[in-house]
């Protein structure tokens, strides 16, 4: 069995999407998506890259959020990324992908971060996961819960593993673009989101055990 | 029967295996328990995962930051173009606001203004930029060491250097030069920053009591300091102002490197400490 297959290439799990689950956000993505992906003749005037960079900036948030673990820590990483971005416009290559670009700045943005913290040995705080305002206050709830699991599942993985499941399973890149934003081989990349992916489900499993049986429901 | 690799499973859970490709592991996955457990939990990591999240991709949150993306100045090849926030609310992490750095520094090196080396009292040139952004960030009335120059003054001993590359590629080395302690008593470090080309710069932080090294004099060395092998050190200078400022700074001696080794292990822990 070949362990890079062609199919691959494909936004692993967009197909499976829920319609009631993200029929906006879904709308979003397919905009950002739109937005972001290549001009036909390479060029780029600078309304247009910052009108690009905004439509990217929910997706960038998702993953700012996978990454940080609280909202605080995501807005900031959010607008360091696009002050970063806004300052190094010339270094980003027309006909290059922006939303890769500044994936990969958001991401070493974190790790220098993570890097530094490790450091000074600061801890993070992971309970404070969310701060979510919606008018649908029972959903809102349900979603925080299962938001702030999520977040502490994630705490217990390695940083590049983290980056991996926010660039895969919250922001729906495929397995190549994933290889291309980190600048490793396919195959690494599989394998360690595979990795990855089975430590996540551990550890969201391991924090959630005792809860379960404190709340007396289970994780959805 | 073919044994099935994690990365196929995973590929097999997120359908993106070819119809052949699927048959051909199924009878496998159906007999093994162990590999329908794996492709569940393959499975319960991707849909769910993206499905927590989605309220992230609610936009409006976001509309703020988005006017401040259209009512940034535009870049420009010597003026760099950034939002100007200085979001403090998190003191781990601070958007270095690229408009501002200039006066950052100007601020931090008010004293030497006149001085002989090339300080950075001016914008600095675009290739300078790019690097000690992401070093150092301006907050709060300080300027901060970040990043790997955060790492290298906390852990590393003098003479010890780190190497980083940054978004472009290019190579820079940061090596601790002397510790020694401050009028104040903090322990303060002299570092030294270059690139794989000709840029050096020099300066001082010293560790406050949050554990932050805060940078006292940061400065680009010239022309006539590039041409040497080494900067020279606090104490064994030619009175140029950086090694000044450092001396009057200074309280006693450099540290020797059994002291300093005793407070890198030690996390600085007698910092403000006699």
């Amino acid at each position: 069995m070949k362990r890079q297959h062609g199919r691959a290439l494909q936004r692993p799990g967009v197909a499976h999407r829920s319609p009631k689950a993200g029929k906006k956000a879904e709308g979003i993505v397919q905009f950002a998506v739109r937005c972001v992906s290549e001009p036909q003749d390479g060029s780029m005037d600078d309304d247009s890259f910052r009108e690009q960079m905004i439509a990217f900036l929910p997706r960038l948030s998702a993953f700012a959020l996978s990454l940080t673990g609280n909202a605080d820590q995501r807005d900031d990483l959010v607008q360091e990324t696009c002050s970063r971005a806004l300052a190094r416009r010339d270094q980003w290559q027309p006909g290059t992908r922006l939303d890769s670009w500044m994936f990969r700045i958001a991401q070493n943005l974190w790790l220098d971060r993570k890097r530094a913290e490790r450091s000074r040995g600061e801890p993070i705080d992971i309970d404070m996961v969310v701060d979510l305002t919606d008018s649908d206050g029972r959903t809102i709830t349900e979603n925080r819960l299962a938001l702030g699991e999520v977040l502490r599942g994630l705490d217990q993985l390695s940083p590049e593993h983290r980056v991996l499941i926010g660039l895969v399973c919250v922001d729906g890149m495929t397995y190549k673009e994933a290889a291309e934003i980190l600048e490793v081989p396919l195959g690494t990349v599989m394998s360690r989101l595979a990795r990855a992916r089975l430590a996540l489900h551990d550890a969201i499993h391991r924090t959630l055990a005792p809860k379960e049986t404190r709340r007396g429901r289970p994780f959805r | 029967m073919a044994d099935l690799s994690d990365e196929v499973l995973m590929a097999y859970a997120d359908g993106l295996l070819s119809p052949a490709e699927r048959v051909s592991i199924e009878a496998s996955i159906r007999e093994q328990p162990h590999y329908q457990r794996k492709v569940e939990q393959f499975r319960a990591t991707l849909k769910p995962i993206r499905q927590t999240f989605d309220a992230e991709l609610d936009g409006s949150r976001l509309a703020a930051l988005a006017a401040k993306i259209r009512q940034a100045p535009a870049s420009s090849p010597r003026g760099r173009a950034g939002l100007g926030i200085v979001h403090a609310r998190s003191q781990a992490s601070l958007v270095a606001s690229y408009a501002s750095w200039p006066t950052a520094v100007a601020a931090s090196l008010a004293l030497f203004i006149g001085g002989g080396l090339g300080w950075l009292m001016h914008r600095p040139a675009e290739r300078e930029h790019t690097a000690l952004a992401d070093l150092m960030t301006f907050a709060d009335g300080s300027l901060r060491a970040e990043g790997a120059l955060a790492e290298l003054l906390e852990t590393a001993g003098s003479g010890g250097a780190l190497s980083v590359r940054d978004v472009h590629g290019r190579a820079w080395q940061l090596k601790a030069i002397s510790s020694f302690r401050s009028t104040a008593d903090r322990p303060c470090r002299q570092y030294e920053l270059s690139d794989d080309v000709a840029a050096r710069f020099a300066g001082y932080a010293c560790r406050d009591m949050h554990a932050q090294w805060l940078i006292q004099a940061h400065a680009r060395l010239d022309r006539r300091a590039n041409t040497k092998d080494q900067f020279s050190p606090a104490g064994d200078g030619d009175g140029g102002p950086l090694d000044a400022a450092i001396r009057a700074h200074m309280k006693g001696d450099v540290l020797q490197s059994s002291q300093e080794r005793r407070l890198i292990e030690s996390h600085w822990s007698d910092a403000g400490q006699k």
